[in-house]
Order: C-alpha cells, then sequence, then structure tokens
C-alpha cells in the first residue's frame, strides 16, 4: 500500500517524464487497436461479399444435393424447417429457394442458366443482389426475371425485353415460358453476372412442375464467423438424416481457405505492429530508469531495499500502463468508431473487387472485436509492467554511492 | 463452369437419335449381301469375311437406307426414377441431315416441334410461339444421365468409317459382330457388340462398352414386323446399365417410306406449321 | 560557432551517455527494422501473386485480336506468323507462349461435360505453366505427342477416364461446324480450383488448330518477363512490332487480368494504411524517447549555459546528436532488415503446416510459402521519414535547451 502511495506520487513528481511515456502508450495502444479494427474490416468485407450475394451464411438441402443439383433432390413440406430456422434467434432471416437449370433466349441468342426461383422479399433479407441491381427493379412478380450484366449482353437484352425459358419439368414435359426483364443486376463476379437469373418461385414451380419444392433455404445469421456451429445446432433441432446443413465455411472452401491464409498473413501483421507498440514501451521504460539512476542510488542509501525499489518501479509502470489504458481505450474506441462509421473510400484509386468470386465495394473500413480492444489494452499494460521490472532488476543492484555520483 | 443438367433437351435428342438409329438399321431385309452364307462356323466366319468385309456390309446398309425418306407416327415411352410418361408424336425424315418431329400427345406438350437440319437443332414452342436454336455447346453439354448421346444421331452414319468388324461368332443365325473403335476415331466407345439376326440382317442387339470392356449400354430390338417388304423391328429398348430400372421404349406403330419430300419442307417456316 | 565544434561535441556526448544512446538508437533502429520487414513481407505477397497470376494467366504482356479481352468469342483469332519469334527476341522476354483458347464439349462414355481448351506449345511452357507443379497423375505435354491431353481433376473424375484413357473433344470450327477429335489422358492436374479443375483440357497447340481449322492462327501470345520491371519497355517494343498489325493489341496483365489486379491494389493500399499505423506507432515511441533522454538534461545544459556557451551552439548540439542517433538506428535498422528480409527472400516463411491445400488468391494460385521481395524505394522513404522524425523530435527540446535558465537548471 505504501509501495502503490509512493508510486502514485513518484509519478507526479516529474509530471513531463510521465506524461510524455502516457502519451506515447495512448497513442500506440489506440493505433494498434485501430489497425486490428481495420484488418477485421477488410475480413468481414471478404466473408460479407462472398456470402451476401448469392451463397447466405447457413444452406440446409436434402443430402446429396450440392454435389449434383439434382432436381429431384427437393425438400417438401419444407414449411415446419422454415418455422424452425425463423424462430432461432441467431437467424436474421430465411429464404427459399427452387433451381432449374435450362435455356434462356432472346430473338436468336440462346444462353445456358441457372434459374433460381425465390420468394423476393425474404430472398432480399437473406443476400443482397438486390442492391447490385444497376438497372430496373428487384421486384420480380411471376413472369418476370432479374438477370446479370453478363448475361444481358450475352442474349443482346435489356430491361423490358421479353425472354423465353425452356427447360425440363420434373414430370418430364417440357416446360417453357415467357419472361419479362424487371431488372439487370451487376456484382462483378462473372460466375454470377454471367449465368443466374432470379425468378418469383411460384412462376418457377409452375414452369417446372414441381409445386411445393424447394431446393435449399438460406439463411442468414447475425455473426457470420459462427455459421458452423449454428449449422450444426439447426441440424441437431430438425434431427432429419436426409438433410444437409451446410456453413459458409463448408460451402466455400476456397474462401475460408483464403481467409486462413489472411489470417496467418494478419497475423504476422499484428505481431510486427505488437512488437512495434512493446519496443517503445519497453525503450521509455529503460530510458526512464536510466534517467532516474542517481535517484536510486539515494533511494538505497536512505535504507530502501532493492526489493522495494523494484517493487516501486513495477508499481509505478503499472499505474502508468492502467491510465494510459484509459486514456488510450477511449481513443481507440472514438478512433475506431470513425472509422466503422465513415472509413476510407478508395474507389478513387480501384473500382469494385473481384475477390474469389465475391466483389467488395473499395471502402477500408474498421469492425468491432473484443480481443481487438481489450488484448492491445492488456497487453499494454503487461508490458508496461514488464518492461519496468528489467531495468529496476539492474537498478536495485546498483552500488549506492556509485549511482550518486553520476550526473 | 457449372454442370448444366438440361434434360429436356435429352428427351429431345433421344427420340432424335432413336430415329437416326432406326434408319440405320431398319428395312434390312434387302441386305442379301451376306444372306445364305451363315451358319458356317466361327473360323470359317472369320476367313471368310474379313474386317474390311463386313465393314463394307454395315457401310451398304448405312447408304442404302440413309438417303431415303420416311413418314410415321410412333410412342415413346420413357422410364425414370422419377416418371413414367409416355408421348405420342409423327415424324418426317429424309436423308440422314433433316429430320422433323411434333409432338401430338400428352396434351401439355403437343405442338412442340423439332427440327434437325444437319448439326443444328431448332425446337418450336407453340406456348410461347418461339423458335429456339439449341446451341453448339449445349448439343451434347446436356446430354448428362442420358440413355443416349447426341453423337448417335450424328455418328452413327459414321459407323462404318470409325470402326473395324470382326465376326465373333454365328450363334444358330445370330451373328455376332464386333466393333473396335479405329485409334484416330472421335468415338467416346471402347467397343461395341451387335446381334444380327441372319440372313435378313435385322438387328437384335447393340450394346456400347467402355474402354475397360464394361457394358454401358444397351439397345434391345423386338416385335419384327414386314412393311413394305422390308422386315424390321417395330419396337426399340433403350437400357442405361448404370441406371437401373430406367429405360426407354419407342414403337412404331405407322411407317412409311419412300414418300417424295422437298428439302424445303425441313425449313424453320414448315416448324412453326407444324 | 563552427560545425566541426559541434559535430565533435555531440559525438562526445553520444559516447559519455552510452547506454542513453544505445537506448535511443535501438528504438529507431528496430522500429526501422520492424517497417522493412513488413514492407518487404507485403511487397513479396504481391510479386508472388502477380509471377503466378501471369504464368496462369495471360503472362505479363498478352498481344491478342483487338477486342478479345472484352467479349473472348473464338473468331477474335489471329494469324501468328513470325510475331512470336520476333517477340522472343526483344530483350527482357523470357518465353512467348501462343495460345488458342476454345470453349469446348468434353464427352466420356458415361458423361458430357462444357470444357475450356487451351491449346499450347509444351516446350515453351515447360518452365513456366503453372499446372505442370499441380500434376497428381502422369506427366504434362510434350511436343511429339499425338492426341493427348492435361486435363482437371474433376473434369477427369466426371468423366470417369484416368490417365491413358480416351475421350472425345468437340468444338466449333471457325464455319461454326462441330469438329470432334479423340484425345488420350497423358495427366491429370488438381489445383483446388473448382472452376479450372472441372473444365479446362490442355493439348497441343497444332492439334486444337487443326481441329478448329485454325491453322497458324492462335487468341493470345502470352509473354512472360525476365522480370516485372522489363513490363514498360517490353510493351512499348511489342507495339512497334505491331505497329503495322492493326488488327492487334499489347496488354499488361493490369488490363487482360483486372479482377488480379485489383484485389492486389486492394491488399496494396489497406497495407499501405497498416502501414502508416505502423509508422505511427514507431514515430511516436521515437519521439518519446527523444524528448526524454534531451529533456532530462536540462542540469548539464545549464552547467553549458553557465560556461558561456551560446543558445544557438547548443540547439544545434541537440539537433545534431539527434541526427547523428538517427543516422546509426537507421543504420542498425537496414541491418536487421536486410538481414530479415534476405532470409525470407532466400527461405520464406513456411506455412505449409498450416495451411494444408494450394488456393485461389484472385484467380491465382496461393502457395503458402510466405517470401518477401526487396522494395528499395520504400526502404529509403522509411529510413528517411525516420530520420525526419528524429529530428522532428529534437527540434522543441533544442528550443527549450537554448533557454535554459543556467541558475535554475543547476539547482
Amino acid at each position: 500500500m505504501l509501495t502503490l502511495k509512493m508510486a502514485y506520487r513518484n509519478l507526479w513528481r516529474n509530471k513531463r517524464r510521465t506524461g510524455l511515456s502516457i502519451l506515447a502508450m495512448v497513442v500506440a495502444s489506440s493505433m494498434l487497436m485501430l489497425a486490428i479494427g481495420i484488418i477485421n474490416g477488410m475480413i468481414s468485407d471478404l466473408i460479407t461479399s462472398s456470402t451476401d450475394q448469392y451463397t447466405s451464411h447457413i444452406q440446409i438441402s436434402r443430402k446429396g444435393y450440392p454435389d449434383v443439383r439434382d432436381l429431384y433432390q427437393s425438400l417438401d413440406h419444407y414449411q415446419p424447417i422454415l418455422d424452425l430456422v425463423r424462430g432461432l434467434p441467431e437467424v436474421t432471416a430465411a429464404s427459399a429457394r427452387l433451381r432449374s437449370f435450362g435455356l434462356l433466349s432472346f430473338g436468336s441468342n440462346t444462353q445456358a442458366v441457372e434459374m433460381l426461383g425465390i420468394e423476393p422479399p425474404q430472398e432480399l433479407k437473406v443476400t443482397t443482389l438486390g442492391r447490385s441491381l444497376i438497372r430496373g427493379k428487384m421486384t420480380s412478380p411471376p413472369g418476370q426475371v432479374v438477370i446479370g450484366d453478363a448475361l444481358a449482353r450475352k442474349l443482346k437484352a435489356g430491361v423490358g425485353s421479353q425472354l423465353v425459358y425452356v427447360t425440363s419439368a420434373a414430370d418430364g414435359s417440357i416446360g417453357n415460358d415467357l419472361l419479362t426483364v424487371a431488372g439487370i443486376f451487376k456484382t462483378g463476379s462473372s460466375h454470377l453476372d454471367g449465368g443466374l437469373a432470379l425468378v418469383n418461385l411460384t412462376w418457377l414451380e409452375d414452369v417446372v412442375a414441381y409445386p411445393g419444392h424447394i431446393h435449399e433455404v438460406a439463411i442468414r445469421i447475425k455473426k457470420p464467423d459462427r455459421a458452423p456451429e449454428v449449422a450444426a445446432k439447426i441440424a441437431l433441432m430438425a434431427d432429419d438424416p436426409s438433410l444437409q446443413v451446410r456453413s459458409w465455411q463448408e460451402i466455400l472452401p476456397d474462401i475460408k481457405q483464403a481467409l486462413d491464409f489472411s489470417g496467418i498473413n494478419i497475423l504476422v501483421t499484428l505481431f510486427i505492429l505488437y512488437l512495434a507498440t512493446g519496443l517503445g514501451i519497453i525503450n521509455s521504460f529503460f530510458m526512464i530508469a536510466y534517467e532516474r539512476t542517481k535517484e536510486f542510488g539515494l533511494m538505497l542509501s536512505l535504507g530502501m531495499t532493492p526489493r522495494e525499489i523494484r517493487w516501486l518501479m513495477v508499481t509505478e509502470a503499472t499505474l502508468m500502463g492502467l491510465i494510459s489504458m484509459i486514456l488510450g481505450g477511449a481513443l481507440g474506441l472514438g478512433l475506431l468508431t470513425w472509422f466503422h462509421l465513415h472509413g476510407i473510400d478508395l474507389s478513387a484509386w480501384i473500382t469494385p473487387v473481384s475477390y474469389l468470386g465475391a466483389t467488395f465495394l473499395p471502402v477500408l473500413h474498421a469492425e468491432f472485436s473484443w480481443q481487438g480492444i481489450v488484448y492491445p489494452l492488456l497487453f499494454l499494460v503487461f508490458t508496461a509492467a514488464g518492461s519496468a521490472y528489467i531495468p529496476a532488476l539492474l537498478a536495485s543492484k546498483l552500488d549506492p554511492v556509485h549511482a550518486m555520483r553520476r550526473v | 463452369m457449372k454442370k448444366y443438367s438440361f434434360p429436356y433437351h435429352d428427351s429431345l435428342s433421344f427420340l432424335l437419335g432413336l430415329i437416326g438409329l432406326f434408319l440405320v438399321f431398319a428395312a434390312s431385309c434387302p441386305a442379301r449381301v451376306l444372306a445364305g452364307q451363315a451358319g458356317t462356323s466361327s473360323g470359317k466366319l472369320q476367313r471368310e469375311y474379313p474386317p474390311d468385309k463386313l465393314q463394307e456390309v454395315i457401310r451398304q446398309i448405312e447408304r442404302k437406307y440413309l438417303g431415303e425418306s420416311a413418314e410415321g407416327l410412333m410412342t415413346m415411352q420413357v422410364a425414370t426414377r422419377h416418371y413414367t410418361r409416355k408421348m405420342r408424336m409423327q415424324y418426317w425424315s429424309k436423308g440422314k441431315d433433316l429430320f422433323l418431329v411434333t409432338i401430338l400427345y400428352p396434351a401439355k406438350d403437343e405442338g412442340i416441334s423439332t427440327l434437325k437440319v444437319g448439326k443444328d437443332i431448332w425446337n418450336y414452342l407453340p406456348k410461347v410461339d418461339r423458335v429456339i436454336k439449341i446451341p453448339p455447346s449445349m448439343m451434347g453439354g446436356s446430354w448428362m444421365g442420358s440413355h443416349i448421346t447426341n453423337d448417335d444421331l450424328v455418328k452413327e452414319s459414321q459407323i462404318a468409317d470409325d470402326y473395324t468388324f470382326r465376326l465373333i461368332e454365328d450363334r444358330d443365325g445370330i451373328w455376332v459382330i464386333e466393333a473396335l473403335p479405329k485409334p484416330e476415331a472421335a468415338v467416346v466407345w471402347g467397343k461395341m457388340m451387335y446381334e444380327i439376326i441372319m440372313p435378313d440382317l435385322v438387328p437384335r442387339r447393340i450394346s456400347y462398352f467402355d474402354e475397360e470392356g464394361k457394358e454401358v449400354r444397351g439397345m434391345k430390338y423386338s416385335d419384327i414386323q414386314e412393311i413394305q417388304g422390308r422386315k424390321i423391328p417395330l419396337s426399340i429398348e433403350v437400357t442405361p446399365l448404370d441406371k437401373p430400372n430406367e429405360s426407354t421404349t419407342l414403337r412404331y406403330e405407322k411407317i412409311h417410306f419412300g414418300i417424295s419430300l422437298k428439302d424445303d419442307f425441313f425449313s424453320l417456316r414448315n416448324l412453326k406449321k407444324r | 560557432m563552427d560545425a566541426r565544434e559541434i559535430m565533435k561535441l555531440a559525438w562526445k556526448n553520444l559516447g559519455r551517455h552510452r547506454i542513453r544512446t544505445t537506448l535511443t538508437v535501438l528504438a529507431v533502429g528496430g522500429s526501422l527494422f520492424l517497417a522493412i520487414t513488413f514492407v518487404n513481407m507485403a511487397k513479396g505477397g504481391y510479386s508472388k501473386m502477380i509471377d503466378q497470376g501471369v504464368r496462369a494467366g495471360s503472362g505479363h504482356i498478352g498481344v491478342y485480336r483487338r477486342g478479345y479481352l472484352e467479349d473472348r468469342v473464338a473468331e477474335q483469332n489471329f494469324l501468328a506468323a513470325d510475331l512470336p519469334e520476333k517477340v522472343r527476341k526483344l530483350p527482357g522476354v523470357a518465353a512467348v507462349l501462343p495460345h488458342i483458347q476454345l470453349s469446348a464439349l468434353a464427352q466420356s462414355a458415361y458423361e458430357s461435360r462444357g470444357a475450356f481448351l487451351v491449346g499450347l506449345v509444351p516446350s515453351e511452357e515447360a518452365s513456366v505453366n503453372p499446372y505442370i507443379q499441380k500434376l497428381s497423375q502422369g506427366r504434362f505435354l510434350q511436343d511429339a505427342d499425338m492426341r493427348k491431353a492435361v486435363i482437371g481433376s474433376i473434369l477427369a473424375r466426371e468423366l470417369k477416364v484416368e490417365t491413358g484413357k480416351g475421350f472425345v473433344i468437340t468444338v466449333q470450327d471457325k464455319d461454326g461446324e462441330l469438329q470432334s477429335e479423340k484425345f488420350r489422358v497423358a495427366g491429370i492436374f488438381h489445383t483446388g480450383i473448382k472452376e479450372i479443375d472441372n473444365s479446362l483440357v490442355m493439348v497441343n497447340l497444332r492439334e486444337a488448330q487443326k481441329l478448329s481449322r485454325l491453322t497458324g492462327r492462335v487468341h493470345e501470345l502470352s509473354v512472360l518477363l525476365l522480370s516485372a520491371s522489363w513490363q514498360e519497355s517490353v510493351q512499348s517494343a511489342i507495339r512497334d512490332l505491331l505497329s503495322d498489325r492493326q488488327d492487334l493489341v499489347a496488354e499488361g496483365w493490369h488490363r487482360a487480368m483486372p479482377n488480379l489486379y485489383h484485389a492486389i491494389q486492394y491488399d496494396y493500399v489497406s497495407l499501405q494504411v497498416i502501414l502508416l499505423l505502423l509508422v505511427v506507432i514507431v514515430g511516436i515511441g521515437i519521439i518519446n524517447t527523444f524528448l526524454m533522454s534531451v529533456l532530462e538534461r536540462t542540469r548539464e545544459f545549464g552547467t553549458l549555459m553557465a560556461i558561456g556557451t551560446p543558445p544557438a551552439f547548443l540547439r544545434w548540439l541537440v539537433v545534431t546528436e539527434a541526427f547523428l542517433t538517427g543516422i546509426m538506428g537507421i543504420t542498425l535498422g537496414w541491418i536487421g532488415g536486410c538481414a530479415a528480409t534476405d532470409y525470407l527472400v532466400r527461405y520464406g516463411l513456411d506455412l505449409t503446416s498450416i495451411i494444408s491445400k494450394g488456393q485461389e488468391f484472385g484467380g491465382v494460385f496461393f502457395d503458402p510459402v510466405i517470401r518477401a521481395s526487396w522494395n528499395f524505394s520504400t526502404m529509403a522513404f522509411l529510413s528517411l521519414f525516420l530520420l525526419l522524425v528524429c529530428i522532428g523530435a529534437s527540434l522543441y527540446p533544442a528550443w527549450q535547451a537554448g533557454t535554459v535558465n543556467p541558475v535554475e537548471a543547476l539547482k
């Protein structure tokens, strides 16, 4: 207790020195928090952009369907599972999808397409294709279709064009009907832009003669990184071995690998950032100890034990660390919040980036994570305490007479 | 690239393929080339009918019937795991390159017509009143799970050129001929086996094998009738051996050879009219 | 007052406070070491992405028929003639790879699949084609091969073929007619990239040309350079060669592979921001160290003032000490940074234990060994910046030193 009081008093004896050290620690730790926040923002952008356009976070389908995408491997009586999923607290929205492969034709141009039957209001809560619309509108009542920009170019069709869709219906008959282009989207992913068409679920059910069937339930959850756990939970609750519940990590293994890879790059980057922060702090405390050699000599000659001096110094450093933690935390959170809300717009330099089939808007923004806030601050306090200990160890072994002679 | 399953096209091309095959082997009665020479031992057959002579025989059969025009009514029964379906249609053909087919039944598909000229295929869809040309990449790209491939349609007529033939045995008047693809031939099969009823030269069965010698597909010909003086099997059953309980049976209800059809009968305009 | 005197005294001062000097030099050196290692590793990452990207894709420079990059239509081919030989003779060119690129149909006794057919000259590709390293079965093509193909693993599985087995390739020839040819599988590659593994078929260029009736014609001349620094000069040299062929264009990989370019740009810009933050972190550390070390010397300056040293001399002394410390720190930082970079250039940071398979990164392969690459301009910039930080950090204490009241200071 005495040590604590003394340490506290010592801090304010040399205000300038203490202030400088605290300032350095505050700036370094808040920058570290901001850097981690920006890195988190990049990761979340990669996840968001790769899942939000089409994949969603979790998909429920008949076991085996994802590999072959066979029309008949469908889900019927899917309302209970849809209700179950929508009732989960982790789930934001769930959408039923029916998928068919066929030919889309306009004039003399015909293209093979993936036709996705959706319920527009639900689907728009799950995926963000609606936001990539460049022409027309997203709402697709029966008989209207929203197609990708590259597909539109290949068909030489525009908004209002009347297309024909032909496919093999579930009963073996030849399903065909007219579709009017309601909107055109452009995601930057050649796969979606060149081969995907969105129609109303009931319209597609009718054309493929498969009422009451869907192929997948696409689910959006609140925390995308927790998709595997939520998927496991859904599988457990559904309790139907013929169902397959897959998280985006399973659906998009390449994105997951890229994230793992980024994870390593980020680890290296974080290591360097922490090291730089630590370096500053350590140096600062070595410096302090060095400048106070004379003072230690005085203390020793006044009868303080080396152990007491060590403790005093470590306590001082910890106190400074704690003050910096509060101030740095506040500044860091402020910076994070600003970068979270505003971000740095890079669109002057680069256009939307297509990356592993995902598309980013080139805006760097920060994303919060408790690790990114708590770890830098804890690191700060421990590094401060730790880096004070070594010079304190040396200082306490000083020969008092020799130390005091120093100018 | 996505795996575009497009079974609809399967069934159309399947149909065309069957017609193509049918024309090759239908009306085989005038094939007197080998008549009367059956019934000898295998060894003797090998000697007397060397591969190039067997090939000449097959080629003659092809040539003899490919130039001919025909008109007919047929039913097709398709059994898959998911549905059983019966269709009735009318067809016209001339040579190996010209086909026109119109569905008469079931009502849902009535009027859907297909025109094939050379390697191009068009479909007419009466419901939307549109003609759609099947893009070349889809001609075969869509053949997944199909009992028959587009190759059958285009390449069956080249069998004599692409394969070398060998008479394996004479089983009481039924000749078993093995066809092996020439090394440079662009064919997917590792081997084909014909069973041909002699001396009428009516096919009974054709089996298709992969390169390992595993049978992949079988075609069974039955119900041999005499029409316009020719003996032809009126029923063909195709069985994909990797899909048990699936088959397609094509049956001729009416068939008439040698009718007069101009080439411009097989036009897009006529496709829409049918 | 004379500069040499200041310099001499500054040296002496630094030598006298050996521990303090060491600590400050370490702060500067350590900061620069971290920054240099960071930028060189980042640069290495991009160089690798570019290098693998150009090998798997268009090359550093691609020569195309005008419009091919936009439409990728098979008709947009051109007569290669003597262009490959002419380009190969240009200084800086490592390889010239003529390619035919066609959408095709691959068929076996079991299945049909859409495929992407690439015709290439095996001997030219031998040292550069990225798929050679990815072969999981069989071997790569050779010039003498007749109707041999190297195909992706998923395609092979779906067609149910393996090495030595045959399958039929069908393409549309230049007149729109369908042409088929039987190929035998020479090798099967596995990249882990679904879109490539399930569609790519590589065959000999002449066979692809024969099949599509495009004798002597190509869709792409992919030019690989000895190093990326040749980009500008070779590109303009090729453009000169093309002056009499207005239908052709020579495009850099930035234009031919915009996705890769933008992915790299995105990463690059975000890392610049991280680098900026890193520089702020190390900068504040250095400023802190400097301020503290000079401000603790009030007594010393008071003594000097008391013996009649002019304030200007003191100010210059402090700045000179900072400059010298900065130079020493930067030297130390360069030694450490160069040693670390050299190690990472030679051996890299092997991450194979953490990542199992090859993977896609902006459409190219990812090799899980992080390698550094020299980025001298940024290194120089960082050094200069840190030197300015050192001098900047000494300005305030220098001004303070000149205003010390000797009596107060000596108390």
